[in-house]
Parts: structure tokens; sequence; C-alpha cells
């Protein structure tokens, strides 16, 4: 799984996921997103259009950022997500908790709201 | 779409007694097959085969290309974490809390940190509507809460296959297709193979793409529900309206009773 975080501007982080998230690496990417917290950022959008499958521990990873994020007062975003991995979020019954948008626009546009 | 899990002409006899006699199947990724049958028809004996508890005496069963039929303990072992297994009796530690008992594969087989994994057990025990009953132990609970918990368990690694033995015995109506409607999600939002066996009608036509009968060791139907619930084998039909077998449960089963008491057969 590969991981590229950019901060366009003051308070926002872009991540870019790309791969299948597991168990075999989601310790890789729960550490990234300790470092990312770390910045306490305001908004975090999360561009999952080449997440190709996620796991439970993948689902936790997530889980446990939105619960980081939220305790900031921050703000996180979820946009181009596959069918099969949107399908995670719908069986845990999750996916009205979390911002889950079409495009990074209607993400953004979610966190200013 | 790739096979799963497929039975490769499968023999097996207890003693003298056959309990097996040639099984062949195929079951594909994302596809639930229902193995039915009667008491005493095979199908907890090809059941224990196919998880590998068993060796059969002749034929191969290959789970995601590996044969789990010959292999060797530590290779089974490797088989065995991407499959997840629903005993009928549940099987949970008592010794342990609701919530110990479905983390205790995500503590045995990852190094998933105690938090994530504390995360994954209140989803999976959402998914089947026990949320909250964490700290329960299993006594403290209902056998179908039990079910429940050992179900959330057999997903608890989120196994490309699941294995279900009857797992609506003994359950409620409404706690069973609770049950079912879980079977059918997992399977069609995240493709995963369920093989469930069970004489329960109403949930094996519910849940199954694809039906096999077992009867004395041998597929006597096998297709999709509709085909199965048309089918024009005896056995079948008797099998699904519950009816009474008069052949067998009278006439060899008293000639074998007279024989026992009187040790001839000539006892007219």
């Amino acid at each position: 799984m590969k991981i590229k975080i950019e901060s366009p501007e003051q308070g926002i982080e872009k991540v870019y996921l790309e791969g299948e998230l597991d168990f075999q690496n989601s310790q890789q990417i729960r550490l990234e997103f300790t470092r990312l917290i770390d910045k306490k950022p305001i908004r975090v959008l999360v561009n999952l259009e080449h997440v190709s499958y996620i796991d439970s521990s993948g689902l936790a990873v997530f889980i446990e950022l939105f619960q980081k994020m939220k305790r900031l007062g921050g703000r996180l975003a979820f946009f181009n997500l596959q069918e099969r991995v949107r399908n995670v979020f719908e069986i845990a019954k999750l996916e009205s908790i979390f911002h889950l948008a079409g495009s990074e626009q209607e993400a953004l546009t979610l966190l200013t709201q | 779409m790739k096979t799963v899990l497929e039975v490769q002409n499968v023999h097996k006899w207890f003693g003298t007694r056959r309990i097996l006699n040639g099984i062949n199947l195929q079951v594909r990724e994302g596809e639930t097959l229902v193995i039915m049958g009667g008491s005493g028809g095979g199908k907890s004996t090809l059941l224990r085969i196919l998880i590998g508890l068993l060796r059969p005496d002749q034929g191969q069963v290959f789970i995601l290309g590996k044969d789990i039929a010959q292999a060797r303990d530590e290779e089974k072992d490797e088989v065995r974490k991407k499959f997840g297994m629903l005993f009928q009796g549940s099987a949970l530690f008592n010794s342990l809390s609701v919530g110990e008992n479905v983390a205790l594969p995500l503590r045995e087989h990852t190094n998933l940190d105690y938090e994530i994994i504390r995360i994954i057990v209140k989803v999976k025990l959402e998914l089947v509507g026990l949320t909250g009953f964490e700290n329960h132990r299993p006594y403290e609970i209902s056998g179908g809460m039990k079910k429940r918990v050992a179900l959330a368990r057999a997903i608890a690694l989120d196994p490309t296959l699941v294995f279900y033995d009857e797992p609506g015995a003994g359950l409620d109506p409404i706690t069973a297709s609770v049950i079912d409607q879980l079977i059918l999600d997992l399977t069609r939002k995240l493709k995963m193979t369920s093989v469930v066996v069970t004489h329960e009608m109403t949930s094996a036509f519910r849940i199954a793409d694809r039906m096999i009968v077992l009867h004395k060791g041998e597929i006597v139907a096998s297709g999709p529900p509709d085909e199965i619930k048309h089918s024009k084998h005896p056995y079948v039909q008797q099998f699904i309206h519950g009816e009474i077998d008069d052949n067998v449960l009278s006439q060899e089963s008293r000639s074998k009773y007279l024989q026992s008491i009187f040790g001839t057969e000539d006892y007219d």
C-alpha cells in the first residue's frame, strides 16, 4: 500500500492511498495517520480512488482517524471510493457517519458546510 | 470467477460403513453453496473433511488452490487462516468475555494494536446485532446470542470463505433470519464465499445460490434453488417436504431389528 500526504494550505491535509489496505499493512498506514494528527489539521481529505480493497483492520484505522479528528475539532472526508470499498462502510453501518463523497470538490463542500 | 473450493472424488469409510461415495463439487468466489441432506447422509463428515479435521480415504479437497486433504498440519494451519468456521455448538470460551472471544483470532494471527482490535470487535459485534455485549461472558447470554458471537468470531479475520454448520439450528425464526441476512450481505457486498450445511428449508432456499442434496453419501441433486425445488428425485422431494420414507424407516430398519433380536433372517 502506498501513501502520499500533501498540505496544499495551512490546516488542510490531502491523503492519497493506493493498493489494498489490509491486516498486512494497516499498522503502517496507522503510523502515517498518527504523524498527520500530530500536525493538528482542521480538514483531512482522503482520496480512495486507487484503493481496491480494505478489510476490517483498514476500516478500524479509518475509524480511529475519524475519532482523533473529532477530538481535535477537525473534519474528515473520503472521496472517490470504489464500490467494494464503499460496501465495507455500508456493511459496518458507518456510511452515514463518515463523509463519503463522489469527488474531491464534493468532499471539500461537505467539510465546509 | 475463480474457484475457491474444489472437491474431487472424495470417499470416506468408517469401518465397513461407507459414508461418502465419490463427492465432486466446486464453489466459486462470492457464491453461497448450501449442502442439504438428512441425518446420516454424510453432510457433517463432508464438512469435517472440507475444513481439514478428517482425511478422506480417497480424493482431494482444494481450498484456494491448496489441497487440505493431503496437507501437513502446519500447512493446514496456513490454509485455516483463510477461512472461517461457524460451529453448530458455537464453541466459545466461557473463561473469556464475548469481546475477547471475537478478538481471539485477531490476537493470534495478526500484529494489530490493542485499540484497532477493540474497534474491529465492536464493528463485528454490531454486524451480528450484539453491540454492548463485549463484556458479557458466554454463559450469561442466550444460545442464539452465542451463535451470533461465534459468527462474529468466524468473520473476525475477514476470511474469503466461511463454513457454517447448521447456522439456524436452535434459533427462533427471527434470529435465524438475521443470520441469513448477514450471510447474504457478506456474500453480496464483500464477495465472501459461503458453504452452509443445513436442513432448515426456509433458510436454505433464502440464502443459496446453489444447492446440493446428499443422500447415503452421494450427491443426488445439485443446482440452483428453483431447480432443486422442482427436482423429480424422490428423496429430494421427500426431504424438502418432510415426508416419511417408508422404505428407509420401515423395511430396512425392521429387517435389521428383527435380525438383531432373532439372530437370523428366518424369523417367520
